[in-house]
């Protein structure tokens, strides 16, 4: 047993060993699980399960399973910001003609991916069910910027050509966007009506998370 | 561990602890200080990384630390070996297998997660 056991430095990995990568295997599926558990228990802290739960449940799951798809699909690829963006867009069916996108390539680390496609998939959803998105002719135009000398990516949501109501600042999507992704990439988020529509404005570091963040 | 109730019984830990939680996923986080307070314990952070954890502890001394053992890429095992050798009571919440545990902190208590609130309160009562 002594030959299979991890780091005993308390600080960094050491050099990763086919065990070592087989338990860290093995603790992420858990960790995956957990945060699935944590999340549904989330959820049904502050609504009822009902149909519409189920519903906006599995949205979640899927964008969970969206990320994990692109995160395993090879080792030691990082995902790319347009992929996640891309992919939330299409799990939607959203049409091309109502989306602008674009923005330098930024490799996202494996935690701020799976934070960030939370995020962007609750952007969707409440675009498509509250604004520029649903019935009418809205736009969505998702642009982002990298400021190389501070290290992070401002990524714009922008939403034009609806009647948008002020956002709600309750609910798993507003809590998501500013307190989890807050905690878990020390990003900063705001979310408001310009004389457009709703913009949401993500600071964050691509390759960062938490422990960047005193 | 003295009642402070009038009642005079003694409730079972976590109850009137302050509890530390260290925790890098939110939602995971978020669970976890509901089912403590649940149990009568009082939440110091939740910390999502060890940087954040420590300056807590700076703060404040709290009656136990749960620990999450990977924090973003950053192993618990450093700030867990010091809190043991100041006595606090500790318990690791990971996804790890046991095996991973480095000897000297493998009699730390440990519940394996996914963790169930029922689970979590049988591990903090003994």
């Amino acid at each position: 047993m002594q030959s299979d056991l991890p780091p005993q430095a308390a600080t960094a990995p050491s050099a990763p060993t086919e065990r070592h990568s087989f338990l860290e295997q093995r603790r992420q599926v858990r960790e995956l699980l957990a945060r699935i558990r944590a999340i549904v228990r989330h959820m049904a802290a502050a609504e009822q399960p009902t149909e519409r739960f189920v519903a906006l449940l599995e949205g979640r799951l899927g964008a969970l399973a969206r990320v994990q798809e692109i995160l395993l699909r090879a080792p030691d690829v990082l995902p790319e910001l347009m992929e996640l963006v891309d992919a939330e867009l299409l799990a939607q069916s959203i049409p091309h003609d109502r989306l602008t996108v674009g923005g330098p390539p930024v490799l996202l680390s494996a935690r701020v991916a799976g934070s960030l496609a939370l995020a962007i998939h609750e952007l969707v959803i409440n675009a498509i069910q509250f604004g520029a998105l649903g019935g009418g002719a809205g736009q969505v135009a998702v642009s982002w910027t990298l400021d190389a000398a501070r290290g992070e990516v401002q990524l714009n949501w922008h939403e034009t050509g609806s009647d948008v109501g002020e956002p709600g600042k309750t609910g798993f999507g507003w809590e998501l966007l500013q307190n989890t992704l807050a905690y878990e990439l020390g990003a900063r988020t705001e979310l408001r009506l310009d004389r457009d529509g709703l913009l949401c404005v993500i600071n964050f570091r691509p390759q960062g998370g938490a422990r960047d963040r005193k | 561990m003295i009642a402070s109730d009038a009642t005079n019984t003694r409730a079972p830990a976590p109850a009137g602890e302050r509890v530390l939680v260290v925790e890098d996923d939110y939602f995971i986080a978020q669970d976890l200080c509901r089912a403590l307070r649940g149990l009568g314990a009082t939440i110091v952070g939740p910390a999502p990384s060890i940087a954040a954890a420590r300056t807590l502890l700076e703060q404040t001394v709290p009656d136990r630390v749960l620990l999450d053992i990977n924090l973003d890429g950053e192993y618990a095992f450093e700030l867990a070996t010091q809190l043991q050798q100041r006595g606090m009571r500790l318990m690791f919440i990971t996804g790890y297998d046991f095996a991973f545990i480095p000897p000297a902190l493998q009699r730390v208590a440990r519940l394996q997660k996914p963790v169930d609130a029922n689970v979590l309160a049988q591990g903090l009562a003994c």
